[in-house]
């Protein structure tokens, strides 16, 4: 699944890595060993935020974003699986996840 | 912007200015569920104070301070730098002192309405003196207010 993506590049903008699990938490493909804690809590993560959703009448989440002092992630939520990025504070994640999934 | 409202860090709901759309019913689900995000996420990742959760016909913005969570509802055109700095200053403006003042004002909202009281006994026959009153604060017009103390290293001013 990343295996066509240029890391170098992505590196300069901010990036960190990604993964992506299918629905039981099994990694798919990882573009680092490291990301196997984050990739555990992606599916947590879009359930409940659709949660959230709900009550508002929304359909199914596209996308979450959540961010800490030093890191911002994305989640992605796709037809069996979840793709989740890793980029540091100053990256654009919009502009990484475009250049990532495109 | 949609809509918003404030949950103290046990899930009390502070201030609710959510859509029509949004049925009250479900305050206590909205809280819980908000409340289980970051937990997961602060257990078994890292602590991270701001979600934007993206759906197709609106996004939801939800930050937490020291203080409380705040959610806000806008439509996907929004510009999310003024959305962060307007957060912001609310985040700010939410301290202890204001939290206390919110729970306050929801508690005299809980209350059930006064019982009526048995009617006032019969007005005596005095003559009616005119007694100066202290003149009531109302919106806008300031009532003056003995200034208060200051000092500067020990010395008042």
């Amino acid at each position: 699944m990343f295996e066509n993506i240029d890391l170098v590049a992505l590196e300069e903008e901010g990036f960190i890595g990604a993964i992506a699990c299918n629905t039981n938490g099994s990694i798919i493909d990882a573009t680092s060993d490291e990301l196997e804690v984050f990739g555990s809590i992606l599916g947590y993560i879009t359930q409940v935020a659709d949660m959230i959703g709900e009550p508002f009448g929304m359909d199914s989440i596209e996308e979450v974003h959540f961010e800490s002092a030093n890191v911002k992630a994305a989640c992605l939520p796709q037809e069996d699986e979840a793709i989740g990025i890793l980029c540091n504070s100053r990256a654009n994640v919009d502009q990484i996840l475009s250049e990532l999934i495109n | 912007m949609d809509g918003a409202c404030i949950l103290d860090k046990k899930g009390n709901l502070l201030h609710n200015a959510l859509p029509d759309f949004f049925l009250d019913d479900f305050l206590d689900d909205l809280a819980r569920r908000v409340k289980a995000l970051y937990e997961a996420v602060d257990e078994n990742y890292m602590p991270c104070d701001d979600y934007l959760l993206k759906f197709p016909q609106k996004y939801i913005r939800i930050r937490r301070s020291r203080h409380i969570y705040l959610l806000v509802a806008v439509d996907p055109s929004v510009n999310l730098v003024s959305l962060r700095m307007v957060t912001n200053l609310v985040l700010k403006h939410i301290t202890p002192k204001v939290l206390s003042v919110m729970r306050s004002q929801i508690a005299a909202c809980e209350q059930p309405p006064n019982t009526p009281t048995p009617a006032a006994p019969a007005p005596t026959e005095e003559p009616a003196v005119s007694t100066p009153t202290e003149p009531t604060a109302t919106r806008g017009n300031k009532v003056a207010r003995p200034r208060p103390t200051r000092s500067f290293r020990g010395t008042r001013y």
